[in-house]
């Protein structure tokens, strides 16, 4: 009775939990695990009156560049943070294969200082240069860096053959029980037959 | 007075097989979509962004949110759970090191939740970052937690229809292949 009691207190919490995650998945977020991670590629470096970073998740098809800005240290806290007003990313393919091509890049939320994101397009895999120009009241600059743009899928059409080997690996398992079941009833038979006689 | 089974008695004794069937079509399932988006990239020559698997076609928003993804890792972790009382032996060994690895999978969708929910990411991030994307920074994290899950299980479910005549004495389910012919 007291282990039936606890079983069951132990499946509520089970459910609870359950519950409790999927409360958690009540509204649409972006498939955060499903895309690559961003990678810093620039990290603290002084552009004008900012300390400004860059990330990219350099795919190859549209890629994302983050600029991440940031007051200097020393500035006195009080001061308030000028946020930039344009910010403006060039890319290029590192051989000079095409001219640089400039996008805007948006102001996203955040707590503290300030952070814009532009879409790039990279066609081909390979090393590109990324250009950030920053405008703002306060003063503003430019960085440049290098980053390696590969595919997001980096097996290529490898890719279906592996998502395929699940099917592979069941119907192997499938054969496998179907091989042991006629064995198994082929013995029956046997042992029925020699029963029988 | 014997008491009727409870439910997780059920499905881990006489349902097991059919629990195991339904769990198992899930799963490929979640296979068979990843399998038509690399279909869609590769064959039919779509952009990544626009593969978005069968579902996608009718649903693309719910195949862009975390909520399909984090809900398929909820419903994998409470199956393995469920299920794992009607293993024995070697595939209870096995079951469980796919219900470990999926508990550390599904600690990476609540990381990356709760830096949602938060308002603050890891590491200085500009997006939401789990840990295992520090070292494997790109879309393969995905298919490789997937398919380390699912070997474990395949080989759990092998052990579990072919299993030792000391495993089968202790199983109460009816999956083995012949609950009266060892199988070796």
């Amino acid at each position: 009775m007291t282990v039936r009691r606890a079983v069951r207190v132990r499946w509520t919490t089970v459910l609870a939990c359950a519950a409790l995650a999927c409360a958690a998945l009540a509204w649409p977020r972006p498939a955060l695990a499903h895309h690559g991670a961003p990678v810093r590629v620039v990290a603290d470096r002084r552009v004008g009156p900012y300390v400004v970073s860059v990330w990219t998740a350099p795919d190859v098809g549209m890629g994302m560049v983050y600029v991440v800005y940031d007051a200097p240290a020393g500035v006195p806290a009080g001061v308030p943070f000028v946020v930039p007003t344009t910010v403006r990313v060039g890319v290029a393919p590192a051989s000079g294969r095409l001219p640089e091509s400039l996008h805007d890049a948006r102001s996203e939320a955040v707590r503290h200082g300030a952070r814009f994101v532009a879409h790039v397009p990279f066609d081909r895999a390979g090393v590109w240069r990324v250009r950030v120009a920053t405008t703002g009241p306060s003063g503003g600059g430019e960085l440049t860096a290098w980053v390696d743009v590969a595919p997001a899928g980096a097996m290529g059409p490898a890719g279906i053959l592996f998502y395929a080997s699940p099917f592979l690996a069941v119907a192997a398992l499938w054969s496998r029980a179907a091989a042991a079941r006629r064995r198994a009833s082929g013995t029956l038979r046997a042992r029925a037959t020699l029963a029988s006689s | 007075m014997a008491t009727a089974p409870s439910l997780a008695e059920r499905l881990n004794g006489r349902w097991h097989e059919r629990a195991l069937q339904v769990f198992m079509a899930v799963v490929l399932a979640h296979w068979a979509e990843h399998l038509a988006q690399a279909l869609q990239v590769y064959v039919l020559h779509w952009p990544a962004e626009e593969a978005r698997g069968v579902l996608g076609l009718w649903f693309p928003w719910l195949v862009d949110s975390e909520t399909l993804h984090y809900g398929y890792a909820v419903v994998m972790l409470v199956g393995l759970w469920l299920l794992r009382a009607g293993f024995v032996g070697r595939a209870r060994a096995w079951w469980m090191a796919a219900f470990w690895i999926q508990f550390w999978h599904h600690i990476e969708h609540a990381l990356l939740q709760g830096q949602v929910i938060a308002g603050r990411n890891l590491f200085d991030s500009p997006v939401p970052v789990s840990l295992a994307q520090l070292v494997i920074p790109r879309i393969e994290l995905h298919m490789i937690y997937n398919t380390i899950v699912f070997v474990p299980m395949i080989v759990a479910m092998y052990h579990h229809l072919l299993p030792t005549e000391a495993e089968r004495e202790r199983m109460h389910c009816g999956c083995a292949i012949h609950p009266d012919l060892t199988v070796a």
